[in-house]
C-alpha cells in the first residue's frame, strides 16, 4: 500500500552572516520500506534517529531532499495536500500541543469532517456534519454531549482520543502514530494501544507507527524497523527482530529495556 | 542484622493552595529508607511522588503549599523543627537530589565545572585554591564516569548530550558527600541506552559510596533493576510497600495488579500478524484530579473488585504478609 524507496532528507547546517551551508545533517538517510494493508508497522529508535522526520515526510510536513513515497502505485508528491490528507493520517505525540486551545471539541473534528464532505461536492449540512462528529466520538470511546468543551477540560487520554477522532474523521486508510502514547500515564496507556488495535480490526486501518518503546512495539506492531542515525539497520518481523536480531545495534537496543523479567534482582 | 535507618516519613501530609482550594496532594505518607538500600517510589503523573521528594526537603515555598502533619526523621532528627540555618546543613549537603531535566536543571550561561565548583564551594566549609578545586572536580566527574573529565569542566551544558549533563547533575549532587540521595525521575528525559547506563552508575555509587537512594519512577521495568524496595503510590497515599520481587510476585492491592497487568510484557508475542485478537487489560476510567478526589478508597471507582464498604472510609495501610503493606480491604480477610 505504501511503499518508501530511498527516502532522504537533510538538514543544512548553515554558518555566519551570509548562512553559508556549511554541512548536512542527514536526519533520514535512504531508507526503503513498504507496509501493507491492515498492517501494523513500526520504526523504532533512539531519539534524533529521524523516525520523526520519516513520519514527517510521509505526511508531507516536509519535503524529502531524494528519494520517493508511493501511496497505492502513486507518487505522493504530485497529490495535493487536501488529497493526500485524505489518505494519510498523523496522531502526535503530545496531545497537549497537538489540539488548538481555543477551538471546542466539536470544532476540532468536525472541521475535519466538513473538509472531507466538501471534498465530494456536494452541498454540507451542519446537521450531517454534527451528526458524523459525535458518531466518531463515540467510536473512540468519548461521550457525545462534548461538542461544546474546549481541550483544557480533558485529560490526555482524553485528549489523544479526541486526536484519534480528528485523524479518522478523515476516513484514512493510512494512521501514521508518532509516539501516540509515550506521553500518558501507563495505565491510560494501554486503553489507547487497544482503541488502536480496535479501530484496525473494525475500520481495516493500517499503521505506521513511530515509537521508542520496545516492549509496546512488541506487543502493538507485525513488522518493525529499527533506526539508527538516519538509516534503517534491521527490518522484519517483531517475532524475528525480537527474538533473533542480527545487528549489534538492536542487540543493545534490546538489552537495555528494562523489564520485569529479566531485571528482577534478588 | 538491623539496618540503621537513615530517613524516616512518618504520617506525612502536604496540601497545595491554588486560587483559594486546597489540594491535598500527599495524605498520609509513610517510608523508611535503610542504610545502602534503593527504595522505589513508582506512581502515575499527579500521584504525589515528586511532591514527596520535594516536601521531604521542604523545597515547595510555603506560599504554594505546606506539611498539614507528619514527621520527616533525618537518623532521628526531625527535619521539619530545624531552623532553616540547620535545614541548610542538611539540604544538598547530607541529603542531596537529581531532577528529571538535566538540561533545564543546569544553569545554559555558565561552565559545567563552574556549576560543579559552586556546589563545592557551598558545602565544603574551608577555603580551597582554584588548583585543589579543580581537581577535585576533575575527581567528582571521573567518579561519574565522564568521558574526559578534564574537557566537560570547560564545556557549556548544551554542549554535552543528555546522558552527559545528566552525569554533571549526579556529580553536583555528590559534591557534597551526602548519604541520601533523591533522584526525582532520573532518566525519563534519556533514550534507553543512556537510561541504562545511568542506572548502572546510580547503582555502582550507591555500592562504592555506601549511598542510600530514593529513586522515584513511574516505570517498574526500571524498579526490577535497582531497586530492593518499592511503594506504589497513587492519588496522594501509598497503597502498598514491599520489596521488590514481593511486589512484581505477588502483587495484592487491585491497583499493582492492574499496573502491571496493563504493561505490555516481554513474553506475549504476537502469533499471527493478522486478525488474531490481542489486547492488554487496561485500567478502566482515568487517574482522578488532586483536587476532586473520590471518597474513601481513592481507587474504588477503577477497581474491579469494589464493594460498598470501599466508599465511605479510606482503608488503613496494613500489613498482610511480613513487610508487605496493602491499603486496601479486600485483601487479606
Amino acid at each position: 500500500m505504501l511503499k518508501v524507496e530511498n527516502l532522504k532528507k537533510y538538514f543544512p547546517v548553515e554558518r555566519g552572516v551570509f548562512r553559508r551551508v556549511v554541512d548536512y545533517i542527514r536526519a533520514v538517510d535512504g531508507i526503503s520500506f513498504g507496509i501493507r494493508k491492515g498492517e501494523i508497522f513500526a520504526l523504532v529508535g533512539e531519539s534524533g534517529c529521524g523516525k520523526t522526520t520519516t513520519a514527517k515526510l510521509i505526511v508531507k510536513l516536509l519535503e524529502p531532499t531524494d528519494g520517493e513515497i508511493f501511496f497505492h502505485g502513486k507518487d505522493i508528491s504530485l497529490l495535493g495536500r487536501r488529497e493526500l490528507a485524505r489518505k494519510i493520517q498523523i496522531i502526535f505525540q503530545d496531545p497537549f500541543a497537538s489540539l488548538n486551545p481555543r477551538l471546542t471539541i466539536g470544532t476540532i473534528v468536525g472541521e475535519a469532517v466538513e473538509c472531507r464532505l466538501e471534498a465530494t461536492g456536494e452541498k454540507v449540512k451542519t446537521k450531517e456534519i454534527i451528526n458524523e462528529t459525535k458518531e466518531l466520538l463515540n467510536r473512540v470511546g468519548l461521550p457525545v454531549n462534548i461538542l461544546n468543551e474546549y481541550p483544557h477540560q480533558f485529560s490526555g487520554g482524553q485528549r489523544q482520543r479526541i486526536g484519534i477522532a480528528r485523524a479518522l474523521a478523515m476516513q484514512p486508510e493510512l494512521i501514521v502514530a508518532d509516539e501516540p502514547v509515550s506521553s500518558l500515564d501507563i495505565s491510560v496507556q494501554a486503553q489507547i494501544l487497544n482503541l488502536l488495535l480496535d479501530l484496525r480490526d473494525s475500520l481495516g486501518l493500517s499503521y505506521l507507527l513511530i515509537a521508542h518503546d520496545l516492549n509496546i512495539v512488541r506487543f502493538l506492531s507485525d513488522r518493525v524497523a529499527v533506526m539508527y542515525q538516519g538509516k534503517i539497520v534491521e527490518m522484519g518481523s517483531v517475532k524475528n527482530v525480537y527474538k533473533d536480531s542480527q545487528h549489534p545495534y538492536t542487540k543493545r537496543l534490546l538489552e537495555a529495556i528494562p523489564t520485569l523479567e529479566t531485571g528482577l534482582i534478588e | 542484622m538491623v539496618m540503621e535507618k537513615v530517613l524516616e516519613v512518618r504520617n506525612l501530609s502536604f496540601a497545595f493552595y491554588k486560587g483559594g482550594k486546597v489540594i491535598q496532594a500527599l495524605r498520609d505518607v509513610s517510608l523508611t529508607l535503610k542504610r545502602n538500600e534503593v527504595l522505589g517510589i513508582v506512581g502515575e503523573s499527579g500521584c504525589g511522588k515528586s511532591t514527596l521528594a520535594l516536601s521531604i526537603l521542604k523545597l515547595i515555598p510555603e506560599k504554594e503549599g505546606k506539611i498539614v502533619s507528619g514527621e520527616i526523621l533525618f537518623k532521628g532528627e526531625d527535619i521539619l523543627r530545624l531552623s532553616d540555618e540547620k535545614l541548610l546543613q542538611i539540604r544538598g549537603n547530607r541529603i542531596s537530589i537529581v531532577f528529571q531535566d538535566p538540561f533545564t536543571s543546569l544553569n545554559p550561561v555558565f561552565r559545567t565545572g563552574n556549576q560543579i565548583a559552586e556546589s563545592l564551594a557551598l558545602h565544603r566549609k574551608e577555603n580551597q585554591s582554584t588548583h585543589q578545586m579543580e581537581k577535585e572536580i576533575i575527581k567528582l566527574l571521573e567518579l561519574v564516569k565522564m568521558p574526559k573529565p578534564k574537557d566537560t569542566m570547560w564545556s557549556y551544558p548544551h554542549q554535552l548530550s543528555g546522558g552527559m549533563q545528566q552525569r554533571v547533575m549526579i556529580a553536583i549532587a555528590l559534591s557534597s558527600n551526602p548519604e541520601i540521595l533523591i533522584a526525582d525521575e532520573p532518566t525519563t528525559a534519556l533514550d534507553v541506552t543512556i537510561q541504562n547506563e545511568i542506572l548502572a552508575l546510580l547503582t555502582e555509587l550507591q555500592k562504592k559510596l555506601g549511598l542510600s537512594i530514593v529513586l522515584i519512577t513511574h516505570d517498574f521495568g526500571i524498579v526490577a533493576q535497582i531497586c530492593q524496595r518499592v511503594s506504589v503510590m497513587y492519588a496522594g497515599s501509598i497503597v502498598e510497600e514491599a520489596s521488590t520481587s514481593e511486589i512484581f510476585h505477588n502483587p495484592l492491592h487491585p491497583y499493582t495488579k492492574g499496573l502491571l497487568e496493563s504493561l505490555p510484557s516481554r513474553e506475549e508475542l504476537p502469533s499471527s500478524p493478522q486478525g488474531e485478537k490481542r489486547r492488554l487489560k487496561a485500567i478502566p476510567g482515568q487517574v482522578p484530579d488532586p483536587s476532586n478526589l473520590p471518597s474513601g478508597c481513592k481507587f474504588h471507582p477503577r477497581c474491579p473488585v469494589v464493594i460498598e464498604d470501599c466508599k465511605p472510609e479510606e482503608p488503613k495501610l496494613r500489613e498482610i504478609v511480613k513487610n508487605h503493606w496493602v491499603r486496601c480491604i479486600r485483601v487479606g480477610y
